[in-house]
């Protein structure tokens, strides 16, 4: 058989196999032939052997779906990333509004440490009174 | 590729937990180093608690202890300051009471308080709508 098209049918495939077989192929032949047991048109199990036999198989395959196969890792990372970070928030386990170190003790207890935040800025509240009757005191011994 | 979305990843991570005082000089000093300290008081207060005070943020540390590393924070970032009231002594910071610039039109207002007495020192920060003067009046003994 002598085709000048690029791609075989089933049925073409079929009979430039037969002459594959037979060493009656031509070098065009034999692309055309590895073109299509590589290709989609050739799946389904009748030609398993012939690409066997013909060492297609795997590298058909890479040679058809690289790019998909990339697409497919960067969305499946992407989702993954996605997933991950989402459930990172939820989990995120969220401060107390109140915390307290004492000692090198912690404490929540709302109380006490308003409390304490009470006390702290009273002493900041009293540091100008304090600073001036110190001003007044050494001034009264000068 | 998977280093890359573990980085991104930290980094997010990371970025949610800032501090609300990023960018100032004392904002290392919040990070929990002196949590443990015998002899430091580290008070951290947020939300409903401060409402009736017109605050969001109080972070206070009271060291038993000179703290000149402090002081030298404060000082710089209270260059910074749109309003203070200091005083000084033998070229030792007594107190300053610094209103900071806000971060944004939106953001809250900003202040830093310092207080340092013979083996003590007060460090705070806070964050609210309340103005100065209401924050010393609310305050006051």
């Amino acid at each position: 058989m002598r085709t000048e098209r690029l791609f075989l049918t089933p049925q073409e495939a079929r009979e430039v196999l037969q002459q594959y077989y037979e060493g009656t192929t031509t070098d065009r032949e034999e692309d055309l032939l590895c073109r299509f047991l590589a290709s989609e048109a050739a799946d389904g199990g009748e030609f398993d052997a012939d690409r066997a036999v013909m060492g297609v198989l795997a590298v058909g395959k890479e040679v058809h779906r690289p790019h998909r196969t990339a697409v497919l890792k960067v969305a499946g990372w992407a989702v993954a990333a996605s997933v991950i970070l989402a459930a990172g928030l939820w989990l995120r386990p969220s401060s107390p509004d109140c915390v307290a170190y004492i000692g090198g003790k912690r404490y929540t207890d709302r109380n006490l440490i308003m409390a304490q935040v009470q006390s702290t800025m009273g002493e900041l509240a009293e540091a100008k009174e304090a600073v001036s009757v110190e001003s007044q005191m050494q001034g009264l011994f000068n | 590729m998977k280093r890359m979305m573990l980085t991104t990843l930290v980094l997010f991570w990371a970025a949610l937990s800032l501090l609300a005082q990023e960018g100032l000089h004392v904002a290392p000093f919040y990070d929990g180093r002196f949590n443990k300290a015998k002899d430091v008081v580290s008070l951290n207060v947020k939300g409903s608690a401060l409402k009736p005070y017109r605050l969001t943020l109080y972070r206070s540390l009271i060291f038993e202890r000179d703290m000149p590393d402090v002081e030298r924070a404060v000082l710089l970032d209270g260059k910074q300051a749109i309003d203070r009231e200091v005083a000084h002594r033998d070229g030792r910071l007594l107190y300053g009471f610094y209103c900071l610039p806000q971060t944004s039109k939106k953001a809250p207002l900003r202040y830093l308080f310092y207080r340092h007495t013979t083996g003590k020192t007060i460090l705070v920060y806070l964050e609210g709508a309340a103005t100065l003067e209401e924050i010393k009046r609310m305050f006051k003994k």
